[in-house]
């Protein structure tokens, strides 16, 4: 078997670590676009991000310029955004509407179901030539409304990829009766630091109160007192795939935000009171913890309960990502809710707020840092291995994203590490598969 | 430096009220589509070469009508109006997802009406002078144009409509308020804000087709 030169994963110390050359390496970068992303599902969206026939994004996906669109009956597809004659963007819009793009630099037109409709000129072409279609990924298709698309026409379907991670995009859109939506309006920042270091902040309990100080200052001045000991109680899960979380116990849904009024509370309330109706105790309790979770590579979804942001990461070098962050949100909620959601979303996660910012200062330090490679070269991912259950500040959810990148990227297969199974708390099921929505 | 201009041919179309006269301009080759153009009420001489003029240069054949001519008429009445005008484009071979339909004003509000009742490619209404009862669901993408000092329908009725269309149309529709104008803003007009509400309207309208009218295959460009 071989053995990679980028993890050492040492049970008996116990120690993991994981060497700096794989964020600063241009073959390893390399390396990464094709063994992982060329060969994964990749988000590109939501689908309720096209509300209407024809509407359209236009987004960049493994280096990849796509157009993420409805055709004319409603159909979700993607296509590669650009035109088959001689390579131009048809696309240059970030959204819209249209159902015809007309290549603005020969003039030929296609419809939103990828078909060519004319093309100036005709006449030039024999009667036999065949008029190409536009261009699409190998596979696209969407669990719950999240729409990925892979390049790998032999990839293993979507649900049997998304493994574990169902049950908490379940846990997430089982929270709005509607149907969550994502919110007009994307947060978009580049970061320079590789990609990986922010994968790894996304699961990482650990780093919340001292990074992100600030906000807790914030919530401990707006609430009259912050005690954040629950968080310490959350678990590290592996979700199978490499996909990972950390998931709260049920009083963590509770601790972010602004505090809500007796009214907004009562409101917040009500809702999940109908939710245990149809659901049961059990998966409600799961509902109520806050969980932060990384699908396999790059889609990011925070779920405070009272916000959740979805969250794209896009390498575009090894010392540089472009990140895109999304609001979903349930449709039905009244004002003040929303309103606590909306807040959230800018002040903690948004690129101003006072948490995002620190952590892209404290990635961007790791990445400049990493110059000094030479002297140090390895960074230390170990904390609660020697934990009989590791907690959501511990970095086993870090290790098992690392060892299914350290698979794909070498071929060694790490054996997973043996921990405690998880409690009632974390296992909880919907109470009648009837609501068991999955596509 | 003199550019081409094409004066319309003056035509008649039969409709179930009566006879209405028409403004036409045909195109050789294999045009980009057709648009009907509904003008103001007693604006088809002011409006009609112009506006005509601009959609040929972007490949569409255009008949053009005012449709408060021939006298009052009820809403069926002008519907079956634009039915007619309809039917004389598809006697040249263009189906209705060809076919474009730009109004102003009076034919503004037809133009909305006929969004719900005609499967064309794209519609456009310019400061059309009422949006009352917003007729959905659209069957054709609709773009509406609006004066924020148009008293005929305030911003307040454009949010309406608007909320009104976004959720009980399942065809993409959009309006654009414009500030500091009221209505007859598509015609050019030295102060800024009037100016910049014309090259803007002319701009949408002329995109909105290009979007969404079917191409006739083997277009020039």
């Amino acid at each position: 078997m071989p053995v990679s030169e980028y993890i050492v994963d040492d049970r008996e110390m116990p120690r993991f670590r994981v060497n700096r050359k794989t964020m600063t390496d241009g073959e390893v970068f390399a390396r990464e676009r094709e063994l992982i992303f060329n060969h994964s599902w990749l988000y590109i969206g939501h689908e309720t991000e096209l509300r209407k026939p024809n509407d359209f994004k236009t987004r960049t996906v493994a280096g990849r310029p796509l157009i993420f669109a409805k055709d004319a009956k409603g159909k979700v597809r993607v296509w590669v955004n650009s035109c088959p004659h001689r390579g131009a963007m048809l696309c240059r819009e970030s959204g819209g509407n249209a159902r015809f793009m007309t290549c603005f630099y020969h003039g030929w037109s296609f419809s939103s179901s990828g078909d060519l409709v004319s093309v100036p000129g005709d006449d030039g072409y024999g009667p036999d030539f065949e008029r190409p279609s536009l261009a699409a990924p190998a596979k696209v298709d969407s669990y719950r409304g999240f729409v990925f698309v892979s390049f790998d026409p032999g990839i293993v379907d979507l649900p049997t990829h998304l493994a574990g991670a169902k049950d908490l995009l379940d846990l997430v859109c089982d929270q709005s009766e509607a149907g969550m939506r994502i919110l007009e309006g994307t947060h978009e920042y580049s970061v320079k630091a590789n990609w990986k270091l922010l994968v790894e902040n996304s699961v990482d309990g650990y780093h919340a109160v001292s990074t992100h100080q600030r906000y807790f200052e914030m919530m401990t001045a707006a609430h009259g007192g912050f005690a954040p000991t629950a968080l310490g109680q959350s678990r590290g899960i592996d979700l199978g795939n490499g996909h990972v979380a950390i998931a709260g116990e049920p009083s963590t849904g509770g601790l972010f935000g602004r505090p809500l009024s007796e009214a907004g509370k009562a409101e917040k309330t009500e809702r999940f009171d109908r939710f245990r109706e149809k659901y049961g105790d059990a998966w409600v309790d799961r509902m109520g913890g806050a969980r932060n979770m990384v699908i396999f590579p790059n889609l990011v979804v925070i779920d405070l309960v009272m916000g959740v942001v979805v969250r794209r990461i896009e390498p575009l070098a090894p010392d540089c990502m472009e990140v895109t962050a999304w609001h979903l949100a349930p449709p039905e909620e009244g004002e003040e809710l929303h309103k606590q959601r909306l807040d959230n979303f800018l002040t903690f996660w948004g690129p101003g707020g006072l948490a995002s910012p620190d952590d892209v200062e404290a990635l961007e330090t790791c990445q400049r840092s990493y110059a000094a490679q030479r002297e140090l070269p390895w960074s230390d991912v170990s904390r609660g291995m020697s934990r009989s259950a590791p907690t959501g500040s511990d970095e086993f959810q870090m290790r098992t994203w690392w060892r299914r990148w350290n698979e794909l990227i070498t071929g060694e297969k790490l054996p997973p590490e043996e921990h405690a199974p998880l409690d009632g708390v974390h296992t909880g099921n919907r109470q009648s598969p009837d609501h068991a929505t999955a596509q | 430096m003199e550019f081409l201009r094409i004066a319309p041919e003056i035509s008649e179309v039969a409709s179930p009220r009566g006879v209405l006269r028409v403004a036409e301009i045909k195109l050789g080759g294999v045009p980009r589509g057709a648009v009907v153009v509904l003008c103001d009420a007693d604006a088809l001489e002011q409006d009609a070469p112009e506006v005509m003029n601009g959609l040929a240069e972007h490949g569409y054949e255009s008949l053009a009508v005012d449709l408060s001519s021939p006298g009052p008429a009820r809403d069926d009445e002008l519907l079956r109006d634009v039915a007619a005008l309809l039917g004389r484009l598809g006697e040249r071979g263009w189906s209705a997802e060809q076919i474009g339909l730009v109004g102003y004003g009076f034919g503004g509000r037809v133009a909305l009406l006929a969004s719900a009742e005609f499967g064309l490619g794209g519609a456009v209404s310019v400061a059309p002078t009422g949006v009352e009862v917003p007729p959905i669901p659209l069957r054709a993408p609709w773009l509406g144009l609006f004066g924020d000092l148009d008293g005929n329908v305030p911003p307040q009725a454009v949010r309406e409509l608007r909320e009104a269309l976004d959720s009980g149309s399942p065809v993409h529709s959009e309006t654009v308020g414009y500030p500091g104008v009221g209505a007859g803003f598509h015609r050019d007009a030295p102060k800024v804000l009037a100016h910049a509400a014309a090259f803007d309207s002319w701009q949408r309208t002329v995109e909105w087709l290009n979007l969404r009218v079917v191409p006739a295959a083997g277009t020039r460009g």
